[in-house]
């Protein structure tokens, strides 16, 4: 089951009595069959479509369009989406591949047709760049979070929502990024990225959170607990509000950030599995909105993925899967990346491709991606993201004013 | 068990009186819960006034709630033939249960409207949508208008 967050606790909303009368009053005549909605239940039911379908529902009146383009009916579709039905942000693969410090390759596919049609190649839409310079960090709301010139002291990040092609402005983080992470603060309505810079000459790095809002503003925290481990881009529960990663010392811990208090806290990765005394390098991620984590077991034969039924409580993980290696495979780190219809768990591979593993009959496929390099060449990235309306802070056009052209054709 | 049925009194627009079960009201409706909980409604003399609830529209919403009280046992699919049934409405049916289940705060029926009218959307061209929502006056300048047409040419 999918745990809502927050949604179900919205309160219906509700019109004054009279309102409905007068207009219906005014409004219907005998024959024709009519509906004249106040916005408050309009709302209900538009937020109800996928996003494909509301971008075009734009151009059915400039009520309907102000209505849609605000960011509280953005924010609200994506909630209900994320809590009770995915379709409506038709989830889709963002990806790149960098090689030799240059992103090479930068673009994005379908979820649905990848486990629809795997043996058939997916198509995948490559993203334009002038100049190409940017790399997805990660993804939250529908909106990538663009690492730009990663590998350069000028190096500064980005929100893209490629979807409706707006972005933010670029900040710039004045260092190296080691590690990261981008996630969205709900109660102070924020998108924050938070990352461990190091700069120039041999000064101790430091732990920034880049916030974006009208006025964007970077500010330094607490060090980050050293010992992360792993991967190094931190996930982003929703609901939470919380950027986690796993750290090692005695055993494992989670770290986890708290993005309104912009705190640290750990706690502890058991897992309490008969099966298995030991694991080893844990791979945190997020199922069906719960912290997840992919752990191998036995030099790597074989997998185990176990879900955090409620966030910050260690007594309630739960083992979801166990998952024989295969042969092409072994040796290899897995990162869950979603549970399709309850059925299919895709997953990256050590970072260069993309498996699918069936959970009701314990198989694995291999589809194929155009335009992306053979799976045996390192350096793909992947990353989850969502079809959505919500706008980068600061929003301009991409082709416009922004410096740096990004185009999903 | 053994006791009488308690029942509530919710009088309508017309000012016709339905007497109900309280507990299938109490079930659906927050707003009636609410009154129940709070006291503020005495089985002795209250009626809930509903005055923008006629009693055509009041007639299907406490059939609604009846038929979920005593049947949400049913299998699903039964239940679903049930609502669809139910639903068979023309538009101004349609609106007023929504408003009505709106007032009333009857979650469930909420949600198979605001899916019905969903529905009604999905694969519509413009034209249409236009028409079912009464949009008479769609605001675009001929320019803006000619820019959307331009950007969904199937749509139109």
């Amino acid at each position: 089951m999918e745990q809502p967050h927050d949604y179900d606790e919205r309160k219906p909303l509700r019109v004054t009595s009279n309102t409905p009368k007068l207009l219906l009053s005014s409004t219907v005549t005998s024959s024709q069959p009519l509906l004249v909605l106040p916005d408050e239940l309009l709302t209900e039911i538009l937020t109800r479509l996928p996003a494909r379908l509301l971008l075009r529902l734009r151009s059915v009146c400039r009520s309907w369009r102000t209505l849609i383009s605000s960011s509280q009916f953005a924010n609200y579709h994506i909630q209900r989406s994320i809590a009770a039905d995915p379709s409506l942000s038709g989830p889709r693969v963002a990806f790149h591949h960098s090689f030799e410090f240059n992103c090479i390759t930068f673009g994005d596919f379908s979820l649905q047709s990848l486990v629809e049609n795997p043996s058939e190649p997916t198509e995948v839409v490559l993203f334009e760049e002038r100049p190409r310079c940017h790399e997805i960090n990660s993804s939250c709301n529908g909106l990538l979070c663009m690492h730009g010139g990663a590998h350069s002291l000028n190096n500064s990040i980005m929100l893209w929502n490629p979807y409706t092609g707006l972005t933010s402005q670029s900040l710039k983080i004045r260092g190296f990024i080691w590690n990261s992470g981008f996630g969205y603060d709900h109660v102070n309505d924020k998108y924050k990225l938070v990352a461990v810079v190091k700069q120039m000459r041999d000064r101790k790095p430091q732990t920034r959170i880049y916030t974006f809002c009208g006025n964007p503003s970077m500010r330094t925290i607490q060090d980050m607990p050293c010992g992360v481990v792993g991967d190094e881009t931190g996930v982003f529960v929703p609901g939470t509000a919380t950027l986690n990663w796993v750290c090692q010392h005695m055993e494992y811990l989670v770290i986890s950030l708290d993005l309104v208090k912009e705190t640290f806290s750990e706690f502890s990765l058991s897992l309490k599995d008969p099966d298995n005394k030991t694991f080893d390098f844990p791979q945190l991620c997020v199922l069906r909105n719960c912290l997840a984590a992919c752990v191998s077991h036995d030099e790597k034969t074989h997998w185990s993925v176990w879900l955090m039924e409620e966030y910050g409580v260690p007594q309630s993980w739960t083992k979801f899967a166990s998952i024989s290696c295969h042969p092409s495979l072994s040796g290899h780190h897995l990162r869950p990346l979603y549970i399709w219809e309850n059925y299919v768990l895709m997953a990256a591979a050590a970072y260069s491709k993309i498996v699918l593993y069936n959970l009701d009959h314990d198989v694995f496929e291999f589809p194929v991606l155009e335009h992306t390099p053979p799976s045996n060449k390192l350096g793909l990235y992947f990353c989850i993201y969502h079809e959505s309306l919500v706008s980068p802070p600061y929003r301009s056009l991409p082709s416009t004013s922004s410096q740096i052209q990004l185009i999903k054709p | 068990m053994g006791s009488p049925v308690k029942k509530i009194m919710l009088c309508s627009s017309e000012k016709e009186i339905f007497s109900v079960e309280e507990q299938v009201m109490v079930q659906h409706s927050v707003i009636i819960n609410n009154m129940i909980e709070d006291g503020s409604y005495n089985h002795e003399e209250s009626k809930i006034p509903l005055d923008c609830v006629d009693s055509k529209t009041l007639k299907k919403v406490i059939d609604y709630c009846t038929h979920h009280t005593h049947h949400h046992n049913d299998n699903q699919e039964d239940l679903e033939a049930w609502d669809a049934q139910f639903l068979n409405v023309d538009s101004n049916g349609l609106y007023d249960l929504l408003m009505a289940a709106n007032y009333l705060e009857i979650r469930n029926l909420l949600d198979l409207i605001y899916g019905t009218i969903k529905n009604m959307i999905k694969g519509k061209k413009i034209d249409e949508i236009r028409r079912i929502f009464n949009i008479k006056d769609h605001g675009f300048t001929p320019e803006e208008e000619e820019q959307n047409r331009k950007e969904y040419p199937h749509f139109y």
